[in-house]
């Protein structure tokens, strides 16, 4: 039976072609849009635990990436955070966003001394800190998009700033600026967005402990262990889960619809094949089966279409954005595939059981 | 069923819807077909030939009446028991042959054998019944590729490859030349002769009807000829 599925994939090239270049279209706008939203997600979780910390401050009520821009705390917690039994180090951060060349990047303002006794040290490959209040630090994705080395000037929030260092992308922000200076920028003196804290002791139960006991101690504020802070965007993000899943239906509807059609003409025109068949003994589970199986193959080849073209787009995004970073995992694939070939199958069981209804002779009568 | 009775058709009939109103294909049709009987059914287009073939080879049910086929009644069958008789019990060759146009020769011959469930023994040996319809050098050729009296030995090929006790052709010869038609009416009587099969053939060419050994004549859904059989019913 195999052979038969085959040959007629063959039979009707350009159809099959078109049924797997639309399933594959499917499988890549879902492996894409949600690679790229999980792979943001997952780079600013990832920036984060990089800093070095294992707790994020924030004001109880804040959550995911909205919080960071514009929460505003006194700076007069760093100290009671460092009295709380656990914390070794806090570190008060001030997090806004800055537009340079229509992409948009996270800027801290830092001490950073403290920055880096919660253990945010930045890997300069270029330049050196800052030493004065008009200077930055770019990471090197920045300056190698924008093309800039150190002792180049760049505009942040409508101020020049001389790049004093470049360091090492992947921790933290792209931009760091002094936290004087940043407040100033924005009239928010004596404030900040968030604080790092370090613990005592880094293994789960003393972080945990210590989340706690910040909680307990200052109610007005509210701990994130850093280790979970991918799953808590996800989760608390809102409308992501919901992005995701109107995204995999997409998918899954597509695939069911072109399958759905494919399968159909397929039908209506080989309706005197399926008579030949029933002549010939078949039953209509073969019948059935036959149309099955042609449409997993169709998905397969939908499905390696679809990771055929998410590849290309990976590739042509890395050229011309190379900024955006796409997650793509064995799951997410194997999750793409099954829907794919879920899709097809459930788009080949209506034409497949309105073939194995048809009437072996009036099938063999029609033109 | 009478010993040697091996095809049962009793008050046949077969309507269609057509227009809102219900169409003779065949009315009060009774005939019986002995083991290794070679019949053909003849008659003018439209008289309800093809319909009583379709209904003694199973491939559809009667409005009324009953056929019973070696004791078998397909009427009573579900579909899987229907699509096991005809897969074990029948050999459909056509007209317009049939051939399934996407497989080779050989491919429609090896299908055949597996929706028939057949295993690996049992029937006949695809490429020795393709030598011999003289095909055996064209196995591997798409039905697209062959002649049309080529095609119909190989729809022949096909029918009588899982040796059916009952070979049904319906105007096997409407489409070939004189020369092709002889070939294949030689080919039925070789058939007929080394597998011992019934043969049921419907033509309207009175000449064809020859090569059989009883012709029934039909007309407006009625046989109107019914010679008995050679065959010793009882």
């Amino acid at each position: 039976m195999s052979g038969m599925v085959w040959a007629n994939i063959r039979h009707r090239k350009t159809r099959s072609l078109v049924c797997v270049a639309a399933t594959g279209i499917g499988i890549a706008l879902l492996l894409v849009l949600t690679g790229l939203c999980r792979g943001m997600i997952s780079e600013a979780a990832e920036r984060l635990k990089k800093t070095g910390a294992q707790i994020l401050v924030q004001p109880r009520g804040a959550s995911g990436l909205l919080a960071f821009k514009g929460s505003s705390l006194p700076l007069k917690y760093a100290p009671e955070l460092e009295r709380i039994d656990g914390v070794a180090a806090a570190c008060p951060v001030l997090t806004w966003t800055t537009t340079i060349r229509k992409v948009i990047y996270v800027v801290y303002g830092v001490d950073l001394k403290r920055y880096e006794a919660v253990g945010g040290k930045l890997q300069l490959v270029a330049g050196r800190p800052w030493d004065n209040p008009r200077e930055c630090l770019v990471d090197t994705r920045l300056a190698e998009a924008n093309g800039y080395r150190a002792g180049d000037t760049i505009s942040i929030l409508g101020s020049s700033f001389t790049i004093a260092g470049i360091y090492q992308s992947g921790v933290g922000a792209g931009v760091y600026l002094p936290l004087q200076t940043l407040q100033s920028s924005l009239h928010l003196e004596g404030m900040c967005s968030l604080f790092f804290v370090r613990t005592a002791r880094t293994d789960a139960a003393a972080v945990q402990a210590c989340a706690a006991a910040i909680d307990a101690r200052l109610p007005a504020l509210t701990a994130q262990i850093l280790d979970r802070y991918e799953e808590i965007m996800v989760n608390e993000v809102t409308g992501l889960n919901e992005f995701f899943g109107v995204i995999t239906t997409t998918a899954l509807v597509i695939s069911f619809l072109v399958i759905l059609l494919t399968m159909y003409t397929t039908i209506i025109e080989r309706t005197r094949e399926i008579g030949i068949l029933r002549s010939l003994g078949a039953t209509k589970g073969f019948i059935v089966g036959l149309v099955v199986r042609e449409s997993v193959l169709l998905s397969a080849m939908g499905v390696a279409a679809g990771f055929g073209f998410t590849l290309m787009a990976m590739l042509w995004l890395s050229r011309a954005h190379p900024l955006l970073t796409m997650a793509l995992t064995p799951l997410a694939g194997f999750k793409a595939a099954m829907l794919g070939i879920g899709g097809g199958v459930l788009g080949a069981l209506y034409p497949g059981l309105r073939a194995a209804r048809i009437d072996p002779v009036e099938a063999l009568l029609y033109e | 069923m009478n010993k040697g009775e091996f095809i049962e058709a009793r008050e046949l009939c077969k309507t269609y819807r057509a227009g809102g109103e219900d169409v003779y294909a065949l009315r009060d049709v009774n005939l019986t077909v002995g083991r290794g009987e070679f019949l053909s059914i003849v008659g003018p287009s439209g008289c309800g030939k093809s319909t009583l073939l379709y209904l003694l080879g199973a491939l559809v049910t009667p409005t009324s009446g009953s056929v019973v086929i070696d004791g078998a009644e397909p009427g009573n069958l579900s579909d899987a028991g229907l699509s096991r008789l005809r897969g074990r019990m029948t050999g459909f060759v056509f007209q317009r042959f049939n051939l399934l146009p996407t497989l080779t020769t050989r491919q429609n011959i090896l299908l055949s054998q597996r929706i028939r469930g057949l295993r690996r023994g049992e029937g006949l040996d695809a490429d020795e019944i393709l030598a011999r319809v003289g095909l055996g050098g064209k196995m591997h050729r798409r039905p697209s590729e062959l002649s049309m009296g080529e095609q119909q030995r190989a729809a022949i090929a096909r029918a009588v490859v899982h040796r059916p006790a009952i070979l049904l052709a319906d105007e096997p010869t409407g489409n070939l030349d004189s020369a092709n038609s002889e070939m294949i009416l030689g080919l039925f009587a070789q058939m007929h002769r080394e597998l011992g099969q019934t043969i049921l053939m419907v033509t309207h060419n009175h000449d064809v009807a020859k090569a059989a050994e009883r012709t029934v004549q039909m007309r407006d859904g009625k046989i109107v000829n019914n010679p008995p059989s050679a065959v010793r019913l009882c």
